[in-house]
């Protein structure tokens, strides 16, 4: 049988029929020189194959997954909707024009996170993402990095002390500075699992803000240890 | 639906962006082909046809892409690149310690029509079907391209990887 290049090929890719690829082994056994040629066709797909593997591991750049991320429920519908659900719009002192100030407390609002906002600009500027760190008597934790238009965003959770209420919100970085834009006041202990209502509001500030996914850690490191200037995700 | 092809989309990423490094040879244009192919696939999200490999579909997307840039900066596309020998002498890669860098390098060095069926053949393991509905040409274009390419990856190989004998086996 006479084994073309191409069937070669064919068959060292497995795209031969069962019949055929009978016939091709046959000749390959019988012949040296089959053999050497069938392996430029075997080695050069796993050199090639070896030569890309290590792509697959490597983080995907943070501004890719933003570009893909799900646009989330708009912040105007969110609101609509807490404003004509009485029982929740009642403890919701939020109103759109109150929304972008640079701080709005939900709930009792109270003097403790801007006492402390020098230690949280700090925090916010140098945390790891995810590490619990000391603030106050309690603790601080940022939960997210965001790349927006003007900047980044971090989540986070604030808690004074043990036993006190705490704070979930979101800050931004502008112009080199954190400005808290979003604080809400969760009971002590609720901190465990996110409450309803302050993942909406975070939710929907970030969507206001134009955040897309969370970057991942090594992103965020990254970001973090180059101090925040990271180029914005491109439109 | 649409939030959940974005999603499958994401997964795809990584290997989106295997596929762009091997036609661009480049990571910096690689993510910008990845971005603008993610871009152009969701402005089209409708033409996807559900059942249909998404994978497919967005290679097609990508490599159109591609051929789009190549054309503004006037490289030729179609070439079909210098017909070699097959491997009848031994300088095949057989013997040759090759490392995985000069491997990239030598597949950028290939011509684009060559380089982009082994992309999607070797690398991106579609068969030559799948490939041939990616770049719209018959199979036979596709066997005839992808044996051209790997005969001319492994002389340039095997020429180059005999002066370099300290690179340890990377063909595993």
């Amino acid at each position: 049988m006479k084994v073309s290049e191409e069937m070669l090929m064919a068959f060292a890719d497995g795209e031969l029929d069962a019949d055929t690829a009978g016939e091709v082994r046959k000749a390959i056994d019988a012949d040296p020189i089959l053999q050497r040629r069938l392996r430029v066709f075997e080695e050069t797909r796993l050199g090639a194959k070896a030569a890309f593997a290590g792509i697959l591991d490597e983080p995907v750049p943070a501004q890719l997954v933003a570009a893909l991320s799900t646009p989330r429920r708009g912040f105007r519908d969110w609101l609509r909707s807490r404003a004509f659900a009485g029982q929740a719009a009642g403890g919701l002192a939020l109103a759109a024009a109150g929304f972008f100030a640079a701080l709005v407390l939900v709930d009792r609002p109270s003097p403790g996170l801007l006492d402390g906002e020098m230690a949280l600009a700090s925090l916010l500027e140098s945390a790891p993402g995810g590490a619990t760190e000391r603030w106050k008597d309690g603790s601080f934790q940022a939960t997210g990095t965001y790349l927006v238009a003007d900047g980044v965003c971090r989540s986070f959770t604030a808690v004074p002390s043990d036993t006190a209420s705490g704070w979930r919100g979101v800050a931004c970085r502008r112009d080199g500075a954190w400005t808290v834009d979003l604080a809400v006041a969760e009971p002590a202990g609720s901190f465990t699992t996110a409450s309803d209502r302050a993942t909406e509001a975070i939710d929907a500030f970030l969507d206001q803000v134009g955040a897309g996914a969370s970057l991942d850690l090594a992103a965020e490191e990254r970001a973090r240890l180059a101090g925040w200037n990271i180029a914005p995700p491109r439109e | 639906m649409a939030a959940d092809i974005r999603h499958q989309i994401i997964l795809l990423l990584p290997r989106l962006r295997r596929f762009a490094r091997g036609l661009t040879g480049s990571a910096a244009e690689a993510d910008d082909l990845v971005q603008g192919a993610c871009e152009r696939a969701l402005r089209a999200i409708g033409s996807w046809q559900p059942g249909t490999r998404l994978d497919s579909w967005l290679f097609r997307i990508l490599r159109n892409l591609w051929i789009d840039d190549l054309r503004r900066r006037r490289i030729a596309v179609s070439s079909e690149g210098p017909i070699d020998p097959p491997g009848e002498d031994g300088r095949t890669v057989t013997e040759a310690r090759i490392d995985l860098g000069r491997v990239r390098e030598r597949i950028a060095e290939l011509p684009p029509a060559q380089r982009e069926v082994l992309v999607l053949v070797c690398i991106e393991d579609l068969s030559y079907r799948e490939a041939a509905a990616v770049l719209d040409v018959p199979i036979g274009t596709i066997m005839s391209r992808l044996a051209r390419a790997r005969q001319a990856l492994a002389a340039s190989l095997g020429e180059s990887g005999a002066s370099a004998p300290g690179a340890r086996g990377a063909v595993r």
